[in-house]
């Protein structure tokens, strides 16, 4: 999965036509177990019989693990209207493309395993634009 | 919305159709009151993963 995350990072950089970048949270399912990647600001969150939980992590300026590691690339983290911004301008710390940011951001993704059980019921995988609405 | 908000729009809609990611979607719309974003979603039944095998 890291490998895939790099080799359509490359792509993108590569390309002439592709400008921008995207968050990616991908799910791969073998048997009875979840694994996950993901780079950037979506989230998959496990619905369970009587409960639910966030799985994964997300990349944001505003997460203080992520802002030391931008940081430490020479990176700024700026405050804007209550919202943390790489370079002032871009939320996540971790995306695909994003050319204009890459000495700062990261394509590498965070991998999470689950083994799933008769507990588990849904997997709800969304970007910030689902979640920003629907608060966990 | 809170945990338990979600948790009841999931379990009234889990098994009905057109099915839950399309009802997830309109509540977040329903509940903007900016601009519209961005919104990917998808929902994996778990549950019915063995069914399939």
């Amino acid at each position: 999965m890291c490998l895939a995350f790099e080799q359509v990072d490359k792509k993108i950089l590569e390309s002439e036509n592709l400008v921008g970048g995207s968050t990616v949270l991908c799910a791969l399912i073998r048997e009875n177990k979840l694994y996950l990647a993901n780079a950037g600001d979506s989230k998959a969150v496990l619905i369970t019989k009587n409960d639910m939980k966030n799985i994964t992590i997300e990349h944001r300026a505003s997460n203080e693990e992520e802002k030391v590691r931008v940081e430490s690339l020479g990176g700024v983290i700026i405050v804007h209207k209550s919202r943390s911004l790489v370079q002032g301008s871009l939320q996540i710390t971790r995306s695909i493309g994003d050319s204009k940011y890459k000495k700062y951001i990261s394509c590498e993704p965070d991998l999470f395993e689950h083994d799933i059980t008769n507990e588990d019921q849904l997997l709800i995988m969304a970007s910030d634009g689902f979640w920003d609405v629907i608060m966990l | 919305m809170t945990n338990e908000e979600v948790m009841d729009v999931v379990k009234i809609n889990q098994k009905k159709a057109p099915g839950l990611s399309k009802v997830l979607v309109e509540q977040a719309i329903n509940k903007k009151n900016y601009g519209l974003d961005n919104i990917s979603l998808v929902v994996i039944y778990l549950s019915e993963l063995g069914r399939m095998e």
